[in-house]
């Protein structure tokens, strides 16, 4: 993936807005929100509309989002409230769904915003919403902010000042250009960019470490390192579970999925469990367990599919295993199971046990039968 | 006799407690509210005694001859994921240095032992590379001794000589950066040595002023491996683990390609390797790699990102601190005895301080 190309992957764009929140000092992400004195407020976190705002809103005719759920909201020193929202691009007319959003985002003014957080009187000072986008040199990207803004503005609404973030590689840089940034962040700015990322050398992928791994909608995005970190995540999460076991003579061991999704996903997958998406992902980190224990022995789906069983006779046994997990590498694993990782048409009904057993082990007895 | 200084993250349970012996193969005996007897099961003998001196750390004492304690407590460490060791790396012992200087009187003798081996720079280095060291390796040997960095010599002189006189050494030696052994001056004759992995050496008459030096380098430890958690989980109690800052080892010097590489294939390639990591290196180029790794010793997450230039090591909520401090010594005894360290944007050092009102 090229750099041009990285700054348009929204794994990327909600790591890069993390690092950018993280206090530090020559990482290679410049940590500018950190030292204007913002701090992670939520993530994915719920903001509302109330009710009577939507509904003056709907009576003109102008739809907006009741419950929306920006990725980001940063808090300042002084009060002040930051809504990030993260886009491979930005909305343009017919993009119904993402100018609802847009709308409902626009609303959160410091009194809207309080009363959606649950928060007491005068605890938020200020708001601003921030989109950041990869820069596109042919559209005026502010616009679409701007035309929304107006809009609802003409209606009689109070909006939140609106800003953008435009990503784009200058200098073997990665900058941001900024425009109508919030007060505390000006000063940062020089000609109206950010340097954010010092990029390598031309053979080397600019990636940050991902403190996100994954995140719904993420995996529209075919693109091998997001699928092998966080494979690769899936398989340390379920070592750690393998290596920590007591094992017993009569009883498989049972890893847990959930866990180890959890685990994965920074505690993120709890979040969003409800979501179509993760069951995609459950499917394939499933499997992608399946196969890779099975390579040392036989590893089955638990009937309600909330695990898999496993029996480990030994503490050998136990630290192949653990091994095994470690030894999982591009090269030997199949390339269409990496590629599906994400994709929703191979997703699988996890509660089917025989689905996952090749056709001989079907006939096999279950791996605690043949121990008691 | 020797002193074990141990951790156990987790904090048992009184119930759980005697378990994590259990599960070694050993047993122990409660006396009272934290000291407990400790008998090996396959010998059948008593090896000494376990005091839980602070809620995180037990502390094994014993009279038994040193090598065969020394590998009977890596044996117990290696078997649970539910202790290690203390590691106290060359920094932090500076630190500690600092102190005596500070309290102790000056015509003391002080004795430190600096150790550093660039076993990554070996010409043929992936197995030497991968051995877990020991405490105390063979002084000689007719063995072949290939051509790499290797440092380990004792310096015993007053404290005011050491303090007016290692600053300057230090810059002209960068291996002098590596004190892997520390004596505090008893407050009667001798000392008590301490050693980076935790075991430390009562060369003193008074089991009490043992047991205070013992309880004193526990709290100082303990108060680093707290201030290092609040800043690399930086999270309050929440589902999520994103934020924490990252902590940045910087090479004095860049590593060299083959030294990069051999690092990197030495502790990931192998089971066993000396930084106790699990993990597959994801390539972004010839010299960078993401590591979503395993700390060996207690199955924690930490994630790295390893380039010539530095590792960049970001630790989950719920990874104990003690894997920051062990790296740290790993990376100063292995790759670079003068590696700058920062926990986000504060320096290391300033992380191992003495808590007020500690003292011996």
């Amino acid at each position: 993936m090229t750099p041009e190309e990285l700054v348009r992957d929204p794994l990327y764009q909600i790591n890069l807005i993390l690092w950018m929140t993280t206090p530090s000092r020559d990482v290679g992400i410049e940590p500018v929100f950190h030292r204007a004195g913002f701090d992670v407020f939520q993530i994915e976190g719920e903001v509302r509309l109330p009710l009577r705002l939507a509904a003056n809103l709907k009576e003109k005719k102008i739809e907006a989002s009741v419950v929306v759920v920006p990725d980001v909201l940063l808090r300042g020193r002084q009060k002040e409230y930051l809504i990030v929202e993260c886009k491979a691009a930005l909305f343009g007319p017919g993009d119904g769904g993402a100018q609802r959003q847009a709308r409902a985002l626009l609303l959160q003014t410091a009194g809207v915003l309080t009363e959606s957080l649950s928060l007491q009187g005068g605890a938020i000072a200020s708001t601003h919403v921030l989109y950041l986008t990869a820069h596109d040199p042919r559209h005026d990207q502010m616009t679409a902010l701007t035309t929304l803004d107006t809009e609802l503005r003409a209606c009689g609404a109070a909006t939140a000042p609106v800003g953008l973030l435009a990503l784009k590689i200058a200098d073997k840089t990665v900058v941001i250009e900024a425009t109508a940034l919030p007060p505390s962040l000006q000063t940062y700015a020089r000609n109206g960019l950010l340097a954010i990322q010092t990029l390598l050398a031309n053979d080397t992928d600019p990636r940050p470490l991902y403190r996100i791994a994954w995140m719904p909608g993420s995996e529209k995005q075919q693109d091998s390192y997001n699928q092998e970190q966080f494979a690769k995540r899936v398989l340390a999460s379920a070592a750690m579970q393998v290596a920590k076991a007591r094992l017993y003579k009569s009883k498989a061991l049972k890893i847990q999925i959930e866990p180890i999704l959890d685990e994965a996903t920074s505690g993120f997958f709890r979040k969003w469990k409800k979501r179509e998406e993760t069951k995609i992902v459950r499917a394939r980190a499933m499997e992608i367990l399946r196969i890779q224990l099975g390579k040392v022995r036989q590893a089955l789906p638990s009937s309600d599919g909330q695990a898999i069983e496993i029996y480990i006779p030994d503490r050998a046994t136990q630290e192949d295993i653990v091994e095994k997990l470690r030894d999982w590498s591009t090269s030997d694993y199949p390339v269409d199971v990496q590629q599906q990782l994400f994709h929703a048409a191979n997703s699988g009904d996890t509660n089917s046990r025989q689905r996952f057993l090749p056709k001989q082990a079907r006939n096999n007895k279950s791996p605690d039968s043949d121990t008691k | 006799m020797k002193s074990y200084l141990l951790e156990d993250p987790a904090c048992a349970s009184e119930r759980d407690f005697p378990g994590i012996f259990r599960q070694a193969g050993h047993e122990i005996y409660r006396i009272d509210d934290t000291l407990y007897k400790v008998r090996d099961r396959g010998t059948k003998q008593y090896v000494g005694f376990v005091e839980r001196l602070l809620p995180r750390h037990p502390v094994i004492y014993s009279h038994a001859d040193a090598r065969s304690m020394d590998a009977w407590v890596k044996r117990l460490v290696n078997s649970s994921p539910h202790l290690d060791h203390l590691w106290i790396s060359g920094h932090a012992f500076e630190r500690l240095l600092d102190w005596n200087f500070e309290h102790k009187p000056l015509h003391r003798y002080g004795r430190l032992v600096f150790q550093h081996s660039s076993v990554f720079e070996a010409e043929t280095p992936t197995e030497q590379a991968s051995i877990e060291s020991d405490v105390e390796e063979p002084e000689d040997s007719d063995d072949y001794v290939p051509e790499r960095r290797t440092t380990r010599f004792t310096m015993v002189d007053r404290l005011s000589v050491l303090r007016e006189k290692l600053p300057t050494m230090r810059d002209i030696y960068a291996p002098l950066h590596v004190i892997a052994q520390l004596r505090f001056p008893a407050a009667g004759s001798g000392g008590h040595d301490f050693y980076f992995n935790g075991k430390a050496t009562n060369r003193s008459g008074s089991f009490g002023d043992h047991r205070a030096h013992v309880k004193f380098v526990l709290e100082t430890y303990r108060n680093a491996v707290n201030k290092t958690e609040t800043e690399a989980w930086r999270t309050e109690e929440t589902a999520f683990n994103v934020t924490g800052a990252p902590v940045r080892l910087r090479f004095h010097d860049a590593l060299a390609q083959e030294t990069f590489d051999t690092f990197i294939d030495a502790t990931f390639r192998r089971k066993v390797n000396r930084f106790g990591l699990w993990g597959d290196p994801i390539r972004l180029g010839p010299a960078k790699v993401h590591v979503y790794a395993l700390d060996r010793h207690m199955w924690q997450q930490l994630f790295l990102e390893i380039t010539r230039e530095q590792i960049l090591v970001l630790i989950p909520r719920g990874t104990c601190g003690n894997s920051i401090h062990r790296l740290v010594t790993n990376v100063q005894q292995y790759l670079d005895p003068a590696v700058e360290v920062r926990i986000g944007d504060q320096p290391y050092r300033e992380f191992v301080n003495v808590p007020t009102g500690a003292t011996p």
